[in-house]
C-alpha cells in the first residue's frame, strides 16, 4: 500500500522513455516478481530483481547480482518477515553474496562497508537527497553514486493517492496521517531528462545507474518444474514405485484387465515417467491415502494412473477422457492435480503435509488480495470517514466481481444507484477510488494451494508466517505456477463432508453400528441408472445436491429432462455467466430441433450438441482451425480462463481469426467459433474436471434421493450451501421430514437426520457457547438429564447460555409440566445463584397476576404465538414453528395463488405471496440493463421469478431490506418449467400494517 | 403535605408544531428528519406514516425508499425551541417551580396549590386549555405524587388529565407493558425481562415482592426496580437554574473527520465552557466529553478542569477529545458534560502575574457577560 503504479503501466511510462531495464523493487518483498518478469520481457524491457529494504533502523535497496543474489533477496525478504525490527546490517550480514546494495543514510553505510566490498556497495542519490550530501558520503566511505528515481506513482499528481494508500494501510485519516509515513510530492516517474534536472552535477552518477542495471541479472526462466525429489536415485525409485502402485490399484479399480486398460495404463506411465512427473503422483497419491472421501478435479481426472491411485473418482475409460489434455508429450508445465477433501478435514491434511516434508520445504500459497471496486470505495471512503451505513449504500449495489473502473460515471447514471445522493465528497471518493484499484491489499492464505521443494523454500520465494501461524509464500497460485514450483491444490470441499455424515449416520441406523455392518460404502456407491435419483434431477429438485443446486442448473435440470451422467458432465460446464446464450440453443437441441456441427473439422463438438463446452474443445478449435501447435492453443485456453489474462484476449483473438482465415475458413464461421470462445471468459472447466463434478453431483443426488433426512441434515450442518439453512430446512419439510427442535437429552452438535425425521443441533441455537455444548456432550455420556434441576446442577452454564437454550426450547422435554416462562424462571434462577428450588409462590404469582384495573389488558398464562414467533427468530433466525407467512395468511388467503397450483395459471396474470430464498443479479444481453432473478417460497412449494430491467429498476430496492413479498406476475413456461414474470412486486407486512389498525410486529425478515 | 406533581406532555411535539405551521400536513404521512442527507435518521413520525412502515431511528434513505407519499420534513430546531419557550413561560403562571425535561416536556410541582386552582384537575384543565388556545397544541397531562407515576400517566393514558390518587401509584402501574418502567430499559434489567417474558409490570411487581428473589435476580438494579414499579420516586421537580451541570454541545454544519474543523469547534466549545466556569467563579472536578459519529456511535472520555482560563480548559479539552476520537468516522456532534464544581481557591499574588492573554481573556469576558457570548468569536490566524 505504497506505490500507485501497476506494472504495466510502470514498463510503459519506461519504454516510452527509451529504457532499456528497469528494477522493481517492492517495499521487503518479492510480492509480483514473476508478474514483473513476464510483463516486463512483453513490454521489451529487461527486468532486474530487487528490494527495497525498509526497517526502523535503516533503508536500502538491494539488487540480484546473479541467481546467488536472488536467492538472497528472498532469504532476507523471509528473515525480514520474521523479524520486522533489526538493523540492515543483522539482515544482510548472512546473505551479501551476489548482492548490489545501495543506501543513503550515513550510519548505513557506515555499517554496509564493513560488510559489503566496494564493488557492491554504492551511495543512492535519489528524490529528497542533495547532490552535496550524497557526494560527501561518497568522499567519506570511497564509495561510488548510483543515481535512482525512488519511484512512487508515475504522475505528480497522483501524490494524493499515494497519501490515501498509506491513510488505508496505517487505519487513520488523511488529517491525521503522520508526514513520515509517505513520500513526498517527488517520488514520480522521471526521464532521463528530468532526473538531469534535479540532478545537474551528478551525471556520472547517472550514468553509473545503467552501468550497475548492465551488471544485473537480466535473464529470467522458469521452464523446469522443481520437483520435491530431484537426484537420479530418487527419480528412479518413483518411477518403480509408482507403477507398483498403479499395478495394484488397477485389481482394485477394474474387475478384468482388458487391453486397453493395459495400453492406457503403459501409455501414461510411459509418458509420466520420461517426463519425471512420477515423483508428484506419489505426494498426491500419499496426501489422498490420508483420508477417505476425496475427489480428485481438474484436467488430472483424465487420467488412469490418478483413478488407480484413488486420487480420482471416474473411470476415464468408461466416460472417454482424454489423457492428453493432462499431460500431452509437447506440454512441458506442470500438470495439475487438484483434490478436494471433506472441508473439516482440510487442516489436518495440512498439518500432515507439513511435518512430513517440513517447514523448511513447504509453503501454502498465497492469496494476493487486491483492490476491487467494492473494496476501493470501502477503504477510501473509510479515510474519509464515511460511516459503515453509509458505505454499504453504494457497495451493496455492486457485485464482488465486478471489474468496472470508471466508478463515478457507473454510478451517476446507473439506475441501481439512483436512490443515492452524489454530494462533493462522495463524488471525491469515488475518483479516487478508481485510482486504487489493483492497489495490492494484503496477502491472506489461498484455499488449498501447498508448495514443497527439495530443498529450501526460502532461496526460491520469500515466505512469512500469517497471525494463526501458517507459512504462506508471497506469491499467489498463478505466480507459483509460472515459476515452475510443485504445487497442490488440497482444496476443502463441503460437500465432501455432507457425503460422509450422511453416509455415517446412514450406517450408523441402517447397517447397525455395533456390527461395523456398513450399509453404504463412498466408493462403492453406484448412482449412475439409478431410477429414484434421476427422477430427483429431472424434477430439479437438487437443492443440496453439489454442483447442481443453483436455481439456474436446477432449471437447466428440468427443462432438458435428459440427465444421465454425459449430460450432466455438460451441464456442469455449460452453466457460466458467458453462456447464457448457448444454453438455450442447446435446450432447443435436446428437444429435437434440428442442428449441424458448424463445419466437418469441428466434428470434436458433436458430443456437446455442436456448442463448444469444455476448455479442450477451445485448443482443439485453435488447432484445427487456426493452425496453432499445442503451446499455443494451450496458451489461448489458459488465456480465456485467467482473470489476470483478459488484457491478451484481443491479442489472441486477431491470431485465432487471421489463422483460421488463411486456412480458408469464411468469416461468418470464424466469427461463430470465436464467440462460443469467447464464452470461456474467466470461467471454465475441462471435461475431466466436470466429470469428476458431476460424479459427486450423482453421489449427493442418491442420497438426497433415498435418504433426504439424513442427506439434508448433513447439508446444514455442514453449511455454506448455495442456500441459508431455513430453505434447506423448507425443502426439508416438502420431503415429507418432520423438524424437531433441539433437545439437550437427544441433539448432537449437528443436525441429525433419521428416517423422516431432523433433529436440529446445537448449532443452530444463535449465542449459545461451543464450551458448553462441548460439556453437555461429555457429561450426557454418563447418563442423560432427568430434570431442569439435574441439567443445572451438572452442567452449571452462564446465563447467557441457559437464555439461549430456554428460548430455543431444549428444556421442554425435561420439564413438560412447566410452561415455558416457568422453565425460563427456573434457568434464571439457577444460574443466578440459587442453590434450592425456585419458590413456588413466585412461580404461581407469575401466572396469576389478575390485579384488577381500570385498565383491562388480557392475561398471558403462557407462551403466545408472538412470543413463540419472536423467540424462535432470535434462536434460530428464522421460524420453525410455522411458516412466516402464516401470520398473514388470514389475509391473503383467497387473494393470492399457491405455488404448488402454478401449473394452473400458465399464460396469466396471479398474484402470489412468497419469502426470500436467494437472488441472482444479471445483466441483459443485448443493453447489460441490470435484471434479477428470484427464489421465492410459500407455505406450498418454492418458486422462480425474473424481475426484467423497467421493473428491477422500480421495485430492486425493495429486495434489500424486505424479505416477505406479495407480487404480481405473469405465470410463464418454458421447457415444461414455470417461472414467474414479476410485474409488480411490494411488501407483505406494510400492506398487512395498511389493513389492521395495529401491527402485529411479528412480520420478521 | 404530600407532593403533588404535574406532567404536561405535548405529544408528538414536533410533528404538532409542523402541523400548526401548515395545515395541509394534517392529514399526510409526515416523518421529521435530523437531515435530508441519505445518512439522517427519522426523529418522529406521525400515525399516517407508521402505516406506511415508517418508524423512529429509520435511515433517512431507507425511508424514501419505503414510502414515497411521506413527507419527510428536516429538524427545525428554531421553530421547536421558540414553540417550547412559549409554552413554558405559560406553565410557569401557575407555579415557580416547572422543569422543563425535552421539548414539549414539563413537570411542575403543584404542591399547596390546591386551593388556589380550587382543585388539581381543574387546574390541569386550566392549563391544558391556555397551551391549546395560545399556542395551538394539543397536551396531556399527567397529576400524581411523584414526577415518575405523573411522567408514566402523561404517556401512556389516552385522556387529557388523568390523576393517580396517593396509594394507587403500584395498581396503576401493573397492568402496563413493562418498558414504561425507566429501569427496565438498564441493558441486564432488558435482558432479564425479556428472557422471562415479564411483558406487564404487575409480573415484575409479583416478582419485587420478595426482596431477597429480586436481588438475587436483578442484583444491584432491584432496589430502583422495586421503589418503581411500586411507582415510588423521590426525586423533586428542579428549576434549570438549580441544576448542577453545564451541558454544552455543538452540532457540525457538516459531518467531518478533518481534524483542523475540529480544533476550531473543540476551541469554541472550551472557550464557551471556561467563560461559564470564570463566571460562576468555579472550576470542575468532573468533565464528560461525549463524541457523536455520524453512523450514531458515542464515545467519551472523562477528566477534569482545575483552572478556568481559556487556555488550561482548552489543552483538557482537546486531550479528551482525542482520546475519545478512537474511529476515523466523521464526526456530528461534541458534547461538553460539566458538573462536580467548587469553588476555585483564592490566594493573594504577591508579584504582578497577569499575562497579555490573561487581560485580553478578562476583556473579552466583559463583552460577551454585556452582549452575549456569540458576540465575538475567536479565530485561527495562519
Amino acid at each position: 500500500m505504497q506505490g500507485t503504479a501497476s506494472q504495466p503501466s510502470l514498463l510503459t511510462a519506461a519504454r516510452n522513455q527509451g529504457m532499456r531495464h528497469i528494477a522493481f523493487t517492492e517495499t521487503n518483498g518479492l510480492w509480483g516478481f514473476i508478474r514483473f518478469v513476464q510483463h516486463a520481457y512483453a513490454a521489451e524491457v529487461e527486468p532486474i530483481a530487487g528490494v527495497n529494504l525498509i526497517t526502523e533502523q535503516g533503508e536500502a535497496v538491494l539488487l540480484a547480482e546473479n541467481q546467488n543474489g536472488y536467492e538472497n533477496i528472498s532469504r532476507i525478504v523471509s528473515a525480514i518477515h520474521d523479524k520486522p525490527i533489526q538493523s540492515i546490517v543483522d539482515i544482510l550480514k548472512d546473505y551479501t553474496v551476489g548482492l548490489f546494495v545501495l543506501a543513503h543514510e550515513r550510519s548505513t553505510l557506515s555499517s554496509l562497508s564493513k560488510i559489503i566490498p566496494n564493488s557492491h556497495l554504492f551511495v543512492e542519490l535519489r528524490p529528497g537527497v542533495t547532490e552535496r550530501a550524497a557526494q560527501q558520503l561518497s568522499r567519506e566511505f570511497k564509495l561510488e553514486i548510483v543515481a535512482t528515481g525512488d519511484v512512487y506513482f508515475i504522475r505528480r499528481e497522483d501524490w494524493h493517492t499515494h497519501r490515501i494508500l498509506r491513510a488505508i494501510d496505517l487505519n487513520t485519516t488523511l488529517s491525521k496521517l503522520p508526514s513520515d509515513t509517505y513520500k513526498s510530492g517527488k517520488h514520480w516517474f522521471r526521464a532521463e531528462k528530468d532526473m538531469v534536472r534535479i540532478f545537474p552535477n551528478s551525471l556520472e552518477a547517472i550514468n553509473n545507474t545503467i552501468y550497475l542495471a548492465e551488471g544485473c541479472k537480466r535473464d529470467w526462466s522458469f521452464v523446469n518444474t522443481i520437483f520435491p525429489y530431484l537426484s537420479l536415485k530418487d527419480t528412479y525409485q518413483a518411477n518403480r514405485i509408482l507403477k507398483e502402485k498403479v499395478k495394484a490399484g488397477a485389481h482394485k479399480r477394474y474387475k478384468k484387465i482388458t487391453a486397453q486398460i493395459q495400453d492406457r495404463i503403459n501409455y501414461e506411465l510411459y509418458l509420466i515417467t520420461s517426463k519425471g512427473f512420477a515423483p508428484y503422483f506419489l505426494v498426491v497419491e500419499d496426501i489422498v491415502r490420508q483420508t477417505r472421501n476425496t475427489i480428485g478435479r481438474g484436467s488430472g481426472a483424465a487420467s488412469i494412473v490418478s483413478y488407480c491411485l484413488f486420487i480420482t473418482q471416474v473411470d476415464p475409460i468408461e466416460y472417454n477422457l482424454q489423457f492428453e489434455r493432462f499431460i500431452h508429450p509437447d506440454r512441458n508445465n506442470m500438470p495439475d492435480i487438484d483434490v478436494d477433501f471433506p472441508w473439516d478435514e482440510r487442516d489436518d491434511i495440512l498439518d500432515y503435509v507439513f511435518k512430513k516434508y517440513g517447514n523448511e520445504r513447504t509453503g501454502m500459497v498465497c492469496s494476493q488480495v487486491f483492490m476491487k471496486p467494492r473494496s476501493a470505495i470501502r477503504e477510501v471512503a473509510k479515510v474519509y470517514g464515511l460511516s459503515n451505513e453509509e458505505i454499504k449504500s453504494i457497495t451493496k449495489r455492486i457485485g464482488w466481481y465486478t471489474s468496472r473502473r470508471d466508478l463515478l460515471n457507473w454510478v451517476k447514471t446507473d439506475p441501481r444507484f439512483e436512490h443515492i445522493q452524489l454530494d462533493d465528497t462522495l463524488e471525491e471518493i469515488l475518483r479516487e477510488s478508481q485510482k486504487v484499484i489493483g492497489a495490492f491489499r494484503h496477502p491472506s492464505v489461498h484455499p488449498g494451494g501447498v508448495v514443497i521443494v527439495p530443498d529450501e523454500i526460502r532461496k526460491y520465494v520469500p515466505v512469512l508466517k500469517t497471525p494463526k501461524g501458517i507459512q504462506i509464500v508471497e506469491w499467489e497460485k498463478d505466480q507459483v505456477e509460472d515459476s515452475g514450483l510443485l504445487k497442490i491444490d488440497i482444496l476443502g470441499n463441503r460437500s465432501l463432508a455432507v457425503v460422509r455424515d450422511t453416509i455415517k449416520q446412514i450406517n450408523l441406523y441402517y447397517g447397525g453400528f455395533a456390527l461395523k455392518n456398513k450399509y453404504l460404502d463412498y466408493h462403492k456407491i453406484q448412482p449412475i441408472g439409478d431410477q429414484k435419483t434421476a427422477m430427483l434431477m429431472q424434477m430439479g429438485k437438487t437443492m443440496g445436491v453439489f454442483y447442481i443446486e443453483s436455481p439456474a442448473t436446477r432449471q437447466l435440470l428440468a427443462k432438458a429432462g435428459k440427465v444421465d451422467f454425459e449430460h450432466i458432465v455438460i451441464y456442469s460446464s455449460i452453466i457460466r455467466p458467458a453462456a447464457n446464450r448457448f444454453t438455450n440453443i442447446m435446450l432447443e437441441r435436446i428437444h429435437g430441433k434440428p442442428w449441424d456441427i458448424l463445419h466437418p473439422d469441428l466434428n470434436f463438438l458433436k458430443e456437446s450438441y455442436g456448442i463448444m463446452v469444455y476448455e479442450e474443445q477451445v485448443s482443439m478449435a485453435a488447432r484445427v482451425m487456426a493452425g496453432m501447435n499445442y503451446a499455443e492453443a494451450d496458451a489461448l485456453r489458459k488465456t480465456m480462463s485467467r482473470d489476470s489474462m483478459q488484457h491478451l484476449v484481443q491479442g489472441w483473438k486477431k491470431k485465432f481469426c487471421k489463422g483460421a482465415k488463411k486456412r480458408g475458413y469464411k468469416e461468418n464461421l470464424i466469427e461463430d467459433v470465436w464467440s462460443m470462445i469467447q464464452s470461456f471468459v474467466g470461467y471454465s472447466f475441462c471435461k475431466p474436471h466436470s466429470a469428476s463434478f458431476a460424479m459427486l453431483s450423482f453421489t449427493c443426488a442418491y442420497l438426497k434421493a433415498h435418504f433426504p433426512a439424513e442427506f439434508l441434515a448433513a447439508v446444514i450442518s455442514n453449511q455454506g450451501g448455495f442456500y441459508s439453512s431455513y430453505a434447506y430446512l423448507s425443502e426439508a419439510r416438502r420431503f415429507g421430514i418432520q423438524i424437531l427442535p433441539p433437545d439437550v437429552n437427544y441433539s448432537w452438535e449437528k443436525h441429525i437426520g433419521r428416517k423422516s425425521k431432523i433433529r436440529m443441533g446445537f448449532m443452530s441455537i444463535r449465542n449459545l457457547q461451543e464450551k458448553t455444548v462441548k460439556e453437555i456432550l461429555d457429561e450426557r455420556k454418563a447418563r442423560p438429564f432427568t430434570s431442569l434441576n439435574d441439567f443445572f446442577v451438572r452442567i452449571n452454564p452462564d446465563l447467557s447460555d441457559a437464555m439461549a437454550m430456554t428460548n430455543a426450547g431444549c428444556f421442554y422435554a425435561l420439564a413438560p409440566e412447566l410452561t415455558h416462562q416457568e422453565i425460563a424462571y427456573r434457568a434464571a434462577w439457577y444460574c443466578l445463584g440459587g442453590k434450592n428450588e425456585v419458590p413456588n409462590s413466585i412461580i404461581l404469582d407469575l401466572a396469576k397476576n389478575d390485579i384488577t384495573s381500570e385498565f383491562q389488558y388480557s392475561r398471558q398464562d403462557c407462551l403466545s404465538v408472538e412470543d413463540k414467533h419472536r423467540l424462535e427468530i432470535e434462536s434460530f433466525g428464522f421460524p420453525i414453528s410455522n411458516h412466516p407467512l402464516e401470520p398473514y395468511l388470514s389475509m391473503i388467503n383467497g387473494r393470492v395463488r399457491k405455488a404448488k397450483n402454478l401449473f394452473q395459471y400458465i399464460g396469466r396474470t396471479i398474484h402470489l405471496a412468497g419469502v426470500y430464498i436467494t437472488r441472482k443479479e444479471a445483466t441483459t444481453v443485448k443493453k447489460h440493463e441490470p435484471m434479477e432473478f428470484l427464489t421465492l417460497e410459500d407455505e406450498t412449494d418454492i418458486y422462480e421469478c425474473v424481475l426484467f430491467p423497467e421493473t428491477f429498476q422500480k421495485y430492486g430496492d425493495l429486495l434489500l431490506w424486505e424479505n416477505l413479498f406479495i407480487i404480481r406476475g405473469k405465470v410463464e413456461e418454458s421447457f415444461g418449467v414455470i417461472s414467474v414474470t414479476i410485474e409488480k412486486l411490494g411488501s407483505l407486512p406494510k400492506m398487512f400494517r395498511l389493513n389492521q389498525s395495529t401491527d402485529p410486529q411479528w412480520g420478521q425478515k | 403535605m404530600s407532593q403533588t406533581v404535574f406532567h404536561l406532555r405535548l405529544r408528538d411535539f414536533e410533528l404538532q408544531a409542523e402541523r400548526q405551521l401548515d395545515a395541509s400536513l394534517c392529514t399526510r404521512p409526515i416523518a421529521i428528519i435530523s437531515s435530508h442527507h441519505q445518512n439522517g435518521t427519522v426523529v418522529s413520525v406521525s400515525k399516517e406514516g407508521e402505516e406506511e412502515g415508517l418508524h423512529t431511528g429509520m435511515k433517512v434513505s431507507l425511508a424514501r425508499q419505503m414510502s414515497h407519499s411521506a413527507r419527510l420534513l428536516p429538524y427545525n430546531s428554531a421553530l421547536y425551541r421558540r414553540l417550547n419557550q412559549y409554552v413554558y413561560s405559560i406553565v410557569q403562571r401557575f407555579t415557580p417551580t416547572v422543569e422543563p425535561s425535552g421539548y414539549g416536556k414539563f413537570y411542575m410541582d403543584m404542591t399547596g396549590l390546591e386551593q388556589i386552582h380550587k382543585s388539581h384537575e381543574q387546574a390541569g384543565s386550566k392549563i391544558s386549555n391556555i397551551v391549546q388556545d395560545q399556542v395551538g397544541l394539543r397536551s396531556v397531562l399527567g397529576i400524581s405524587q411523584n414526577k415518575l407515576v405523573s411522567r408514566i400517566s402523561s404517556a401512556v393514558v389516552p385522556d387529557r388529565i388523568h390523576r393517580v390518587i396517593a396509594g394507587n401509584e403500584a395498581r396503576f402501574l401493573s397492568p402496563l407493558h413493562s418498558p414504561v418502567i425507566p429501569t427496565v430499559h438498564q441493558p441486564p434489567v432488558w435482558k432479564l425481562i425479556k428472557f422471562l417474558i415479564l411483558n406487564r409490570v404487575c409480573q415484575i411487581q409479583s416478582i419485587v415482592d420478595s426482596s431477597d428473589e429480586a436481588r438475587r435476580l436483578f442484583g444491584a438494579y432491584a432496589l430502583p426496580l422495586t421503589q418503581e414499579v411500586r411507582g415510588q420516586d423521590l426525586s423533586a421537580v428542579q428549576s434549570p437554574m438549580m441544576k448542577d451541570h453545564i451541558l454544552e454541545q455543538t452540532v457540525l454544519k457538516e459531518d467531518t473527520n478533518d481534524i483542523t474543523t475540529l480544533w476550531s469547534e473543540i476551541k469554541q466549545l472550551s472557550e464557551q465552557v471556561a467563560f461559564k466556569l470564570r463566571e460562576r467563579s468555579q472550576v470542575a472536578k468532573r468533565v464528560r466529553l461525549e463524541i457523536h459519529y455520524t453512523d450514531g456511535f458515542k464515545y467519551e472520555s472523562k477528566g477534569q478542569f482545575l483552572k478556568h482560563d481559556n487556555i488550561t480548559v482548552l489543552t483538557e479539552t482537546w486531550r479528551l477529545f482525542e482520546i475519545a476520537n478512537a474511529r476515523r468516522n466523521r464526526i456530528r456532534t461534541i458534547l461538553l458534560d460539566i458538573s462536580g464544581f467548587h469553588q476555585v481557591a483564592q490566594q493573594m499574588e504577591l508579584f504582578e502575574k497577569d499575562t497579555k492573554i490573561d487581560r485580553l481573556s478578562s476583556a473579552l469576558d466583559i463583552v460577551r457577560k454585556k452582549f452575549d457570548f456569540l458576540s465575538i468569536h475567536s479565530a485561527n490566524v495562519s
